[in-house]
């Protein structure tokens, strides 16, 4: 499974979005247009995204544009597994 | 109809909100609640109160307490160490019944508790719900509320780094509005929900999720199997759900507390 579809997949099942879930896009915004993504909802996906793909996150790398939309997060994740 | 009372409990540090939700008639045993911690116990409140009221409605009788600087109880939640809520705990079980059955019942931090709520009561039965077993993983789960806070307009980050040095050095921390003493750090961090003990009852394990199961997610699955290796057998459902510990807008979800009121009214063979 592609990375970007696993990202929606901890995104749906984090923020629980239920149906919502399947009309997520890489250019879908997040940040700012999710209400669901409160500073607890950020942590949950963090470590939702920790948990599935096996890697820590530092606090260093984590910043408001790779939250910017389902692609920019998807990037993040890809870029981490290249490491 | 059953009924509510609350009152305060004196122990050497100050008193102790206490609320005892009483069935009709004899109580089939107790349920102890062990709440979540900080912002979890706050969205959690009222899911916890349906259950309770509904699992009086079923013949037991609930008791919940606010811990230590938390809720209605004494004290500020910044000098409170671990062994605080440790305590409090203990000594609500020590107000159950010993003739009638037990039910530890913990949501989510709540469960980090429970080994030393069993050493109390061995013979208790242990309902948890969508459990933290990790006190570390909490710990640094709670710290993200400041080092990643900024990204959802919740004041400047601080780091992890920093904010444990801070600890390590004696110095208390402010972290969502919650002032955290290093006591309150060391022992979360230390804390396991991991059986210490020769399991005597039941171990019902519920987590929320997209979909109901009976297969754990794979995290859980890790997490069940400590407790299968500790020779314990692990009753485990996951009922659908929103995680109302965590939603923004207060939810509820009922199908825990039927589904949960079906396992502990069970008669085994």
């Amino acid at each position: 499974m592609i990375v970007q579809q696993q990202v929606i997949e901890v995104l749906g099942t984090v923020l629980n979005l239920g149906n919502r879930t399947a009309s997520l896009a890489a250019d879908t915004p997040l940040l700012g247009a999710l209400p669901e993504l409160d500073s607890m909802a950020v942590v949950s996906l963090l470590t939702g995204l920790e948990e599935r793909f096996g890697f820590a996150i530092d606090d260093d790398e984590v910043d408001g544009t790779m939250f910017a939309t389902v692609g920019t997060l998807a990037q993040f994740v890809e870029r981490k597994l290249t490491q | 109809m059953n009924s509510a009372r609350a009152w305060f409990e004196p122990t050497p540090d100050g008193s102790r909100f206490m609320l005892a939700h009483d069935p009709v008639g004899e109580p089939r045993g107790t349920i102890v609640y062990a709440p979540p911690f900080a912002e979890e116990m706050n969205r959690s409140r009222r899911m916890a109160a349906m259950a309770a009221r509904a699992f009086a409605q079923a013949g037991w009788r609930v008791l919940m307490p606010d811990l230590r600087g938390c809720g209605d109880s004494a004290g500020d939640h910044g000098d409170v160490v671990w062994i605080d809520w440790v305590e409090d705990l203990r000594r609500v079980i020590a107000q159950a019944d010993p003739s009638r059955p037990l039910w530890l019942w913990a949501l989510r931090g709540g469960a980090l508790f429970v080994p030393a709520m069993l050493e109390q009561r061995p013979d208790a039965h242990v309902l948890l719900w969508h459990p933290v077993v990790d006190g570390q993983q909490q710990l640094q789960q709670f710290l993200r509320l400041k080092s990643a806070g900024s990204v959802a307009g919740a004041g400047e980050s601080v780091d992890r780094k920093t904010l444990l040095a801070q600890l390590e050095r004696g110095e208390s921390i402010e972290v969502a509005g919650y002032t955290l003493a290093p006591g309150l750090a060391l022992g979360m961090a230390a804390a396991r929900c991991t059986p210490r003990l020769k399991q005597l009852g039941r171990a019902v394990w519920m987590d929320v999720g997209a979909t109901s199961s009976v297969e754990p997610s794979p995290g859980t699955a890790m997490r069940l199997n400590a407790w299968r290796e500790a020779g314990w057998r692990v009753e485990f459902e996951m009922v659908e759900g929103l995680p109302f510990w965590q939603t923004q807008e207060i939810a509820e979800c009922e199908a825990l507390i039927t589904h949960s009121i079906h396992q502990i009214n069970r008669e085994l063979p």
